[in-house]
């Protein structure tokens, strides 16, 4: 047996150079234990990340709750400030009007920093009720969610704006700095020069160096910038977009991009169509109850108006057509009114 | 050839190891995922249900509800029966099923109570937005004021009632 044995190491050690002698059962047995090691460390990751992502996905869905508390009602505005322990990241990629007929859709993700870079977002949460100006990404600890009404003749909705940077307002004119300060925005400033940290937002033409201009263009109103035109500029002073703005929808143009602000808008004006269709339905039954007016032919003829919107400028051309809706509700006696915006 | 046979059984053993190991992790890892997913889908609906909670809170406060007066939490009755007249709007809000129930119903069995219609309005019980008809659904509701413009001696004047705000949200957790 011995002599069997010493036969056997000679032969190895004949065949190879300082060879180790391992049996197949080892080999085989390393294989399969490194095999199994790998398929082990690869579905830790892969949970870890799937985990991470599922959180993403649970704290966009807590936060689109969240976001139903800020409704209006009749009121002016409301301001809030959510922090975040960790570095995070909210993303606003997709906004389709033609989705989810006839109010499109918007949907945000949420990603937060793990070991020092942001991680998979959680999945899109989707947004049919609410109109959210952000920019595509915004990112921080502290973000700041502002919900204003938006009106064209009746109350349309709330336009509720995310940021999360500071804003420079300069040369702002004396009706916009009191409603950010009724709205008690936080992290805009006020300035008559540059001087100031953050995006700088002009309302007069003859500032440079502008992240933003904001132009009036209703002339013999009570103010200004009823309506206007909202220009965003790269940092070597190239224009990037134009937006078309009335009323409230200003803010909105100056705190989200350019696709978002445009989808929203579109957003915007099916919903007026469609509420203008529950007052249509309304006026039948207030007519059964003796109240006539002409407002029927011209709220019919907004909605359709509006339903036809291409883009934000056609904004310019509703705003009379509202004005009319604004002038006949006017007129109509206390309990007849389709509408008060108190 | 005896050593050789040797090797091929302890191969064999090997290889019945290696099947019942893979088995046993395979088993432990669906049985973890069962029961994450279990915790998720829960998780989800807690979520989907507090969710509908805060929007029924502030739902009568959009426009498409509120009364033509400055009250808080208050319906407009004649702005929501129209609304139950647009079906789009089954598109704009999450819930599975939105309806609006006179105080006067409140005991009533949803098969007893007077469903309103442009026939019956305002005599009648349950204004549905809509119903999307799901067979498992959990409800949240908040009471509010349902007013309408009334016209009595030439006179108009604002009639307000109790009434309930319902919302279903369709519960994922009970189905099968």
């Amino acid at each position: 047996m011995a002599k069997k044995k010493n036969k056997r190491v000679v032969k190895i050690q004949k065949n190879s150079k300082k060879g180790i002698e391992m049996s197949f059962e080892w080999i085989f047995a390393m294989l399969i234990g490194g095999i199994i090691l790998f398929i082990a460390i690869y579905a830790v990751v892969h949970l870890l990340t799937t985990g991470h992502q599922v959180t993403n996905t649970q704290a966009a869905d807590e936060l689109m709750g969240y976001l139903n508390t800020y409704e209006t009602g009749q009121g002016t505005g409301i301001n809030d400030q959510i922090n975040f322990a960790s570095e995070s990241r909210l993303l606003f990629e997709e906004c389709e009007p033609n989705d989810n007929k006839p109010f499109g859709s918007q949907s945000f993700a949420f990603s937060d920093k793990m070991f020092g870079k942001y991680g998979t977002p959680g999945t899109p949460i989707p947004v049919y009720s609410k109109y959210i100006f952000a920019n595509d990404s915004v990112e921080g600890k502290n973000f700041y969610i502002v919900s204003i009404p938006y009106f064209m003749g009746y109350k349309v909705s709330d336009l509720i704006m995310i940021y999360s940077g500071k804003y420079c307002f300069i040369s702002a004119p004396q009706e916009i700095q009191d409603d950010i300060e009724n709205l008690r925005l936080n992290n805009i400033n006020f300035s008559e020069n540059k001087n100031c940290s953050g995006i700088r937002v002009c309302f007069d033409n003859n500032v440079k160096d502008c992240d933003i201009k904001v132009s009036g263009l209703c002339s013999g109103c009570q103010s200004e910038y009823e309506f206007g035109t909202v220009e965003k500029y790269d940092k070597d002073g190239k224009l990037l977009s134009t937006n078309y703005y009335s009323g409230n929808l200003m803010y909105g143009a100056i705190f989200s991009s350019n696709a978002i602000y445009e989808c929203n808008v579109k957003r915007l004006m099916s919903k007026f169509s469609e509420l203008g269709n529950v007052y249509l339905g309304k006026i039948k039954i207030m007519e059964i109850k003796g109240c006539s007016s002409n407002i029927q032919l011209v709220l019919a003829q907004a909605t359709q108006s509006a339903n036809s919107l291409q883009d934000s400028k056609g904004l310019i051309g509703l705003d009379s057509q509202v004005e009319d809706i604004n002038k006949i509700n006017e007129a109509a006696s206390e309990g007849c009114k389709l509408f008060v915006n108190e | 050839m005896k050593k050789n046979k040797r090797s091929q059984v302890r191969m064999q053993e090997m290889a019945f190891m290696l099947v019942g190991v893979i088995m046993f992790f395979v088993f432990v890892g669906l049985f973890g995922v069962a029961i994450l997913f279990n915790m998720l889908r829960n998780s989800a609906q807690q979520t989907a249900e507090n969710n509908a909670l805060a929007a029924i809170k502030n739902l009568a406060s959009s426009p498409e509800f509120y009364c033509a007066t400055s009250k808080t939490n208050c319906i407009d009755s004649d702005k929501a029966m129209a609304l139950s007249n647009i079906p789009d709007y089954k598109k704009f809000y999450s819930f599975s099923r939105l309806e609006i129930i006179k105080s006067s119903a409140f005991k009533k069995n949803p098969s007893d109570m007077v469903k309103c219609t442009m026939a019956n309005y305002p005599d009648c019980e349950e204004i549905v937005i809509y119903d999307k008809n799901v067979a498992y659904e959990k409800a949240v509701s908040s009471y509010v004021a349902l007013c309408r413009i009334e016209v009595e001696n030439g006179a108009n004047y604002q009639k307000c009632e109790l009434a309930k705000l319902v919302a279903a949200t369709e519960d994922k957790s009970s189905k099968k």
